[in-house]
């Protein structure tokens, strides 16, 4: 008889898993679990909804004043404009394959107080004067080190179909008849657990690596941020199954979250 | 309204610590997985794909892709942009109200092979 696949399970160093629906907690890869108390996730700290106009010359700067007083993780998506419409939805780039990263005129910025978006002449379809719409998060957490662990790297399934779990709400929300969106967390839902975090500094203009133990090719969140700058901008990396790398310039950091969800 | 609500810290305290310092805390949702897949696609030189993955939430979800390029052998995050002279590998993701669409766009004379992961979230790509 399966056993219910949800339950908290006390482990040597003691703490409660979580796994997926399906997936036995005791058993399955880290991948599986939706919660651990022995890895991080990431906290949602605020959902923004701002907006502005495609200039004529130059770029428009929103700005999002969060006060955290720490570099923090983002997402940023375009939501379209009123001229491309607004039923599509874009990651960290416009209609254009035009990436939201320092390379680019499209540039957000992330400071110890604010997010500042860089809305160019050339944003998107370039239409001046149309109003462009994003939809900005912001996590609670920061980039201090978390050092990478494996508890269970094996595939190993409960191959429970029994709707056994845990399920919490948001704060002034019902737990049982709430919406699935208005969940902090979910047995029925993935997540994006935390291998390893941290902050890597360059000495030499060079490509680095951050090694990981993971032995396939993970999901990651990465930024870049230049010597002398006091923000980071959303950046991109090579994933690899035993390691991430970038190129850096001397004095650069590189701050990165590698998740324990695998590609392919 | 009262505080009730769930506490899990990762160090110190649970009643006292810091929200920074809890690894689940009802105050601050988590990131909540909806569907997530991978394959794979062939695009021809001077050719567009595109890949259409359901996910019938009735609104537009935020979504995550990576991409390895056959010829590369390592993931990368969309979206991924290559541009040289004559040549260019795109590729890009966007959702709907019904569906997460990944765009691929291969110029110059050599197809290439991208794969996909794709993670599409519970959560709201537009509020």
């Amino acid at each position: 008889m399966a056993r219910p696949q949800d339950y908290f399970n006390y482990m040597g160093d003691y703490g409660a898993a979580v796994s997926q629906k399906g997936y036995d907690v005791k058993t399955c890869a880290d991948r599986f679990l939706v919660y651990s108390s022995a890895f991080q996730t990431l906290k949602i700290f605020n959902t923004y909804s701002v907006s502005t106009t495609i200039p004529a010359s130059g770029d428009n700067t929103i700005t999002i004043n969060h006060n955290l007083g720490y570099l923090a993780p983002f997402i940023v998506l375009y939501n379209g404009s009123s001229s491309i419409g607004t039923s599509n939805t874009y990651f960290f780039c416009d209609s254009y394959f035009s990436s939201f990263t320092q390379d680019y005129w499209n540039n957000c910025r992330q400071y110890t107080d604010k997010l500042e978006i860089d809305v160019s002449s050339f944003f998107d379809d370039g239409t001046t004067g149309a109003t462009v719409y994003f939809t900005v998060y912001i996590f609670l957490d920061d980039f201090r080190t978390v050092a990478e662990q494996n508890i269970n790297t094996s595939t190993t399934s409960g191959a429970s179909s029994n709707d056994y779990g845990i399920r919490i709400s948001k704060s002034g929300y019902d737990v049982k008849t709430c919406a699935d969106i208005d969940c902090v967390l979910s047995s029925s839902f993935f997540n994006q657990i935390i291998n390893k975090k941290g902050i890597l500094t360059s000495t030499a203009d060079d490509l680095y690596s951050i090694s990981h133990n993971l032995s396939y090719f993970p999901s990651v969140l990465v930024y870049y941020r230049s010597s002398g700058n006091s923000y980071m901008n959303y950046d991109t990396s090579i994933i690899q199954n035993n390691s991430i790398q970038r190129f850096l310039y001397n004095g650069d950091k590189l701050y990165y979250i590698i998740f324990k969800q695998k590609n392919g | 309204m009262a505080d009730y609500g769930f506490r899990i810290s990762k160090t110190g305290d649970v009643k006292t610590c810091d929200d920074l310092d809890t690894s689940v805390n009802s105050k601050y949702s988590l990131l909540k997985g909806k569907l997530s897949g991978s394959g794979n696609i062939t695009v021809g030189g001077d050719d567009i794909q595109t890949v259409t993955v359901a996910h019938s939430l009735g609104y537009i979800p935020f979504a995550q892709v990576y991409i390895k390029l056959n010829s590369e052998g390592f993931w990368r995050e969309s979206p991924l942009y290559f541009a040289g002279m004559g040549v260019g590998t795109f590729a890009n993701h966007y959702c709907n109200t019904g569906n997460l669409y990944i765009r691929f766009e291969q110029y110059g004379s050599s197809s290439e092979t991208f794969y996909y992961q794709y993670f599409i979230y519970l959560d709201k790509g537009d509020l």
